[in-house]
């Protein structure tokens, strides 16, 4: 199988010299290890399994660059749309910005600069960048250590419950040319501590961007962490992202993935069930248009036994774009008495567009709970003509349906003020959707 | 121009079979019609074109309602007319609350009539009020549309729906089909409290049964397409006695 040629990466020896902590050996051992593993992988390429349904046109054929400091100020930092907030971290192209940001103090919450932390040496978030997850097939995670620059880190104190939402908006600007941010968030949860992260990723309405995150999440015993993801980038953006968890006992990790934006998306959240008691939910919703790619992938990994986790996810695809979610479940031979079940409903509004729902289950346990589902379908003309009759013009019929449909998976947010902000960003897809 | 609802030689087919054979049929405001048949004389069917459900071909004749030409309207349209349909089965909708579909329908309806919206805490003290009569527990107005409700809940949730559309012709597709004696009762109690000089029903069943708490001004027998007779209210007695033998064999 032969790489596909990028000039991705071609700068790197320039340039990693002059990034943060470069003369700390632990940090620069974490980009030799991403560009080695970039180089090895290239692009994500087809005929990976893991890369089947997403292949990233634009990263291929597009001159891309990676994104230097902002030239231009951000078009927007309404993020996700919250109502209220804890703190709001903003980071411009990958890069904390202080001076956008708005960083109250919050009682146990730590807001810092990933570059800061790097120029620091701080062991913690040095441990978490590099906690062993691999990036085997996530050749972009590689590609993003590699270029290991800035972001933010968030650190709750044992004990200590930061509520109310802490938003990181991730926003990319326009710049003359193809340019790739990467955004690296860490956050690390105390023992007991609980927090609400929501992050948030937009950009400018029309060009070319990519946007590479990762975020590396570090939970102590009994930690809580609600993780909402709201992706509503530009109509030609490309958004890759990463995610890693290790939940450990009694930890709760509850994860929310709402994707309507993008031209190419794909989002990656993997968790690893490491101690007994632990219990997470990766649910999401996702809407795409157009020749809209949008990619759900989960992988989670039983390791440990008496683990429970729960995922559900819906999405609507218009025109000819496709929706993918593939849900990875492994068992490790000692996980008994875990519970595992997956969902994924599709529904289609176009004879053209496409759902490809890859479950998997590997189960090395014999005491288990596994179950995963699938459904792929259209409106129903039936529901239609009911809502219809009662006066309902069609347009709005189908909207109420289609809030109805997303609104079964949105419900499952814990966070109030999150749910209703995931809502309306939801209905106002839906909305232009009908006025196109 | 004629008020009420007025068809005029009605010819309908499905799929190239003439189900409806010329339906003529005049239901003056305030009045309550029954129509009775055996099954697959096109009961259902003539229900079901009123009120502009797809998958029919209307070949001849024609409906209207105060002066308007139903046909050429949408469903949506006819809804705004002051028509309603009781459906004989209703349809689960996960995700939409009772309460949500029907303030959706309500501010629908005043749109398109030219009215304001109604104010959200006047419409659920109207909807608590409603919901009372039929003896529908305040949690079913919170649980998604006729999801999980049962065959008997789904119908008065039908009569709950026709009480807070106040439509000026309603028409009951076998809304007694599957209800036992005290549910039938509580139907048609919600029917007769809505009896008024400018409301007309329609209503549509198999049995006389429901016809002894609806008591209907005009009983029409609907047989292999047409009407084959009216009368009063004895008519419906006189059926449940001889059956529709009669009309099967002659047709």
């Amino acid at each position: 199988m032969n790489l596909i040629q990028t000039p991705l990466l071609q700068d790197y020896a320039a340039t990693a010299a002059a990034l943060p902590g470069a003369g700390d050996p632990r940090v620069a051992g974490l980009r030799e290890a991403g560009a080695a593993d970039f180089r090895r992988q290239g692009l994500p390429h087809p005929k990976v399994e893991a890369w089947r349904y997403t292949r990233l046109k634009d990263l291929e054929t597009l001159p891309f660059g990676r994104a230097a400091a902002a030239e231009a100020a951000p078009a927007s930092l309404a993020g996700a749309g919250l109502a209220a907030v804890a703190a709001r971290v903003v980071l411009v192209d990958g890069r904390f910005a202080a001076d956008l940001s708005t960083l109250p103090a919050v009682p146990g919450l730590t807001v810092r600069s990933l570059k800061d932390c790097l120029e620091a040496g701080d062991a913690a978030v040095i441990a978490a960048l590099d906690k062993g997850v691999s990036f085997e097939q996530a050749p972009l995670a590689a590609l993003a250590s590699a270029y290991l620059e800035d972001g933010a880190v968030l650190a709750v104190e044992a004990g200590a419950a930061v509520e109310q939402p802490v938003e990181v908006v991730a926003v990319s600007t326009s710049a003359a040319g193809p340019r790739i941010a990467f955004p690296r968030l860490v956050v690390l949860v105390g023992e007991k501590a609980s927090l609400t992260l929501v992050e948030s990723y937009t950009g400018p309405a029309h060009g070319a961007y990519a946007v590479d995150a990762v975020t590396d999440i570090a939970l102590g015993e009994g930690a809580t962490l609600r993780h909402y993801v709201f992706q509503g980038e530009g109509a030609e953006a490309t958004h890759v992202s990463a995610g890693r968890c290790d939940v450990p006992a009694d930890a709760r990790y509850e994860g929310f993935i709402l994707q309507l934006g993008g031209k190419t998306t794909r989002r990656e959240m993997r968790l690893r069930m490491v101690g007994s008691g632990g219990d997470a939910r990766i649910n999401g919703a996702y809407a795409a248009k157009g020749d809209g790619i949008c990619d759900t992938t989960t992988e989670v990994q039983h390791i440990a036994a008496e683990t429970t986790t729960d995922q559900v996810f819906k999405g609507v695809l218009d025109n000819r774009a496709r929706g993918i979610y593939q849900g990875k479940v492994h068992v490790h031979r000692d996980a008994q008495r875990i519970v595992g079940n997956q969902l994924h409903n599709g529904l289609l509004l176009s004879r053209n567009a496409e759902v490809d729902c890859k479950p998997e289950l590997e189960i090395y346990a014999d005491d288990v709970k596994c179950s995963h589902g699938a459904t792929c379908g259209e409106l129903s003309d039936e529901q239609v003509f009911y809502l219809c009759s009662r006066g309902i013009d069609p347009a709005s019929a189908r909207a109420l349906l289609l809030h109805a449909f997303l609104a079964e998976a949105i419900d499952l947010i814990s966070d109030e003020g999150v749910r209703e902000a995931f809502s309306a960003r939801a209905d106002a897809w839906l909305a232009e959707r009908e006025t196109a | 121009m004629t008020n009420g609802l007025v068809i005029n030689d009605l010819r309908v087919s499905v799929e190239d079979k003439e189900i409806l054979k010329g339906i003529n049929l005049t239901i003056e405001p305030g009045k309550v019609h029954a129509i009775m048949g055996p099954n697959g004389s096109g009961k259902s069917t003539l229900a079901h074109v009123i009120s502009g459900r797809p998958g029919y071909e209307v070949t001849g004749g024609s409906v209207t309602f105060d002066g308007h030409d139903v046909l050429e309207m949408e469903p949506e349209e006819r809804a705004a007319l002051g028509l309603f349909l009781a459906f004989q089965y209703p349809v689960e909708i996960p995700g939409v609350t009772n309460t949500t579909f029907l303030k959706t329908a309500v501010n629908a309806l005043r749109k398109a009539r030219g009215e304001k919206e109604m104010d959200p805490m006047a419409f659920l003290k109207m909807l608590r009020e409603k919901a009372k009569l039929l003896q529908l527990p305040d949690d079913m107005l919170k649980r998604p549309l006729n999801v999980g409700f049962s065959g008997g809940e789904k119908k008065r949730n039908e009569m709950l729906q026709m009480a807070v559309l106040a439509p000026k012709l309603a028409i009951l597709d076998e809304t007694d089909s599957g209800l036992d004696i005290d549910a039938i009762r509580i139907v048609a109690e919600g029917v007769n409290a809505q009896r008024s000089p400018n409301r007309s029903f329609l209503v549509i069943t198999h049995y006389q049964r429901l016809l002894d708490y609806i008591v209907p001004d005009v009983v029409h027998v609907l047989a292999y397409g047409r009407i084959v007779e009216t009368g009063g209210a004895d008519l419906a007695r006189r059926l449940e006695q001889t059956g529709y033998a009669d009309y099967t064999t002659a047709a």
